[in-house]
């Protein structure tokens, strides 16, 4: 859930509550003090009658108007309580009846020794619609209140967050290898600030990291070229000796053997990091179909050993991209593509302005396409030929021309598909 | 014929150097940069063997003293560091070939074979062994002044075994020299590319000069 959804439900929740908690509250302190200020005046009334017939000894005449009514009734011995009622009176037209509220007060009081409760009435009806007025006075300012905390929120919350959405929207685009480094907005809030050297902080270690194993790779590999070219160059001059047993040429060839896969494997990472340190710049206009059935003429020779079966549907393509790398990569897949191949399987190769596809039979299983890419990759069938870099290479390709690759397996047959629409 | 063999990794000088020697090359040696400089202003060479990285400078100011003195010496770089830019560099400065470290004696053995045919212009393309006889411009061969057909990869096999006569070549450095690094494993198709060579060479009216050695190697040799 947002943050500002998570956050609009529980201020929403709240602010409903305690305005609704303090419109009771505000309600029955209204009444109760409007109330209190009817029975004062109903006690003035009382102070009233009780000084009428001090003075004249005798009952005020009663009364019966709209709003206050006072009425005598012979009570005999009973000695009524004071008390403050409110009642239903119901009055009678002739059309309908209608029903009133009123502030009753009963007291007792006596007159040449005979006992009257008093009863005076007075109209609680203002008093109610008062009530009422601020009722929907304060519902009117609730409902608005809230609309506008809804608003406020819905847009000066976005406002706020927008440094934050500006720093998540460069993090996803961030890549370890490009070589520009993130570019994050100044932010006046503090939170947002700190957040964003952090992350410039941790991006950048990131990209040291990186580049310092990246270096490392590249001295590495560089560092054994020598020693790799003196070994090499140490047998060519040894199987000069014709003084040499088959035996010991047998252990040589072992020596050869294993010396070509090191090299080969050197090249291969010192090829890796070329191509990430972007060192293969030069653009230039290549026939993608040229270049593919060049490739297929030179692997002619192994592709017959095994009797494999190509087909290939090739359009014209011209592309703008590294020559070298582009060899690389179809090379590398139709290598793949014959040796990882069953004696008597197939390959396909389709070559159009949208894609090119390899896909070919295999002794092997479908492939973890997650890890298909990855550096030293094989899959456990693979007998140990491959140096587990190929793909790799050719995904660091696609990579920075731009390409999209994907591996995909259906009716026993591996499927490399790259989409030569650039993404960036 | 003179080379110079420009290397600072005293064991690869070796290396090459006694290699070298039993194709009938003079070998010199310098291991930094200013013997090397100085050497080369001194004498000529047919063939200098130039490493990039030396202690003292650079192997490439070295290529461009030798051009701005009007050297006609052939220059072959041999670099550990196989990077584009200074191959295009080397080849632009003048320098004859490039081949990455590590390499097989052998290639580098018919690289400057190449080279030395190229800068020597008296009839120079001819290549001859006995009764075999291959033109390096037309890229063909006659046996016995009877024309030989082969196949690229068996003229480029015949011209490989010849640079590198009398000389146990492993098939390591055999399939690098035809395929490159594109096709690794592949040591049954030289099988089946020197046994068509050897077919064609008898029918030829020639002799099979190709020894097998231990499964180890060929070797080319009349002895």
């Amino acid at each position: 859930m947002k943050l500002l959804a998570k956050y609009n439900r529980i201020n929403i929740f709240v602010t409903i509550s305690i305005l609704l908690i303090s419109s009771i509250c505000f309600y029955v302190m209204i009444r109760h003090v409007l109330v209190s200020q009817l029975d004062e005046d109903l006690k003035v009334e009382e102070q009233e009658v009780i000084d009428f017939v001090n003075a004249n000894n005798k009952l005020p005449d009663p009364s019966n108007y709209e709003d206050q009514q006072i009425e005598f009734i012979k009570a005999g011995n009973i000695t009524a309580e004071k008390k403050f009622t409110s009642v239903v009176l119901v009055k009678e037209d002739h059309k309908h009846k209608e029903e009133e509220l009123y502030r009753q007060y009963g007291f007792s009081i006596a007159v040449n020794g005979e006992r009257y409760t008093v009863l005076i009435r007075k109209s609680q009806e203002q008093t109610e619609d008062l009530i009422k007025i601020i009722a929907w006075i304060t519902s009117g300012i609730v409902v608005l209140l809230l609309f506008i905390l809804f608003f406020i929120n819905r847009f000066l919350l976005s406002r706020l967050w927008q440094p934050f959405n500006n720093t998540l929207v460069q993090l996803k685009q961030f890549n370890l290898s490009a070589k520009n480094n993130v570019q994050l907005q100044p932010t006046s809030t503090t939170e947002f600030a700190e957040l964003n050297k952090t992350v410039q902080v941790m991006t950048e270690r990131a990209k040291q990291d990186y580049e310092s194993l990246k270096n490392f790779t590249d001295n590495a590999s560089h560092e054994m070229q020598t020693p790799l070219a003196i070994i090499n160059s140490k047998l060519d001059v040894l199987i000069q000796d014709e003084s040499l047993s088959e035996f010991q040429m047998r252990q040589l060839q072992g020596v050869y053997d294993a010396l070509d896969r090191l090299s080969n494997l050197n090249q291969s990472l010192l090829l890796l990091t070329k191509i990430e340190n972007s060192q293969f710049n030069e653009q230039e206009n290549i026939s993608l179909d040229g270049l593919v059935r060049e490739k297929l003429i030179q692997f002619e020779e192994l592709s017959a050993a095994r009797k494999l079966v190509i087909t290939a549907n090739i359009q014209p393509v011209n592309i703008s991209g590294n020559k070298k790398l582009n060899d690389i990569l179809i090379g590398n897949l139709l290598n793949n593509a014959i040796r990882y191949n069953v004696a008597g399987g197939s390959i396909t190769v389709k070559l159009d302005a949208d894609e090119l596809i390899i896909s070919n039979s295999s002794f092997l299983p479908a492939l973890d396409a997650e890890q298909v890419f990855q550096r030293f990759y094989r899959h456990a069938d693979t007998k140990q030929d491959g140096n587990g870099l190929g793909l790799s290479i050719v995904k660091q390709i696609c990579t920075m021309a731009g390409y999209n690759i994907s591996y995909s397996y259906f009716n026993n047959l591996h499927e490399f598909k790259i989409a030569l629409t650039k993404l960036l | 014929m003179k080379i110079l063999i420009v290397e600072d990794e005293k064991a690869l000088a070796e290396s090459i150097d006694d290699y070298l020697k039993g194709e009938d090359y003079l070998c010199e040696t310098a291991g930094d940069y200013n013997t090397a400089l100085e050497k080369t202003e001194l004498y000529n060479y047919d063939c200098i063997l130039l490493d990039i990285g030396l202690p003292g400078g650079s192997g490439l100011k070295i290529l461009k003293e030798l051009k701005a003195n009007n050297k006609t010496d052939g220059v072959l770089i041999i670099s550990a560091k196989n990077s584009l830019d200074d191959r295009v560099e080397g080849l632009v400065l003048g320098a004859d070939d490039y081949l990455p470290k590590p390499f097989h004696l052998s290639e580098l053995s018919a690289r400057i074979a190449a080279i030395i045919r190229r800068k020597n212009f008296s009839g120079s393309n001819l290549v001859k062994f006995n009764e075999i006889e291959i033109d390096t411009v037309a890229k063909t061969a006659v046996i016995e002044k009877k024309p030989f057909m082969l196949t690229r990869k068996e003229y480029e096999l015949l011209l490989y075994f010849i640079s590198n006569k009398g000389r146990v070549i492993s098939k390591n450095a055999i399939a690098e020299h035809l395929w490159g690094d594109d096709m690794e494993g592949n040591n049954d198709f030289i099988y089946t590319h020197i046994k068509n060579l050897r077919k064609k060479m008898i029918e030829s009216g020639g002799i099979d000069y190709i020894k097998s050695v231990y499964g180890m190697g060929y070797k080319f040799t009349d002895q």
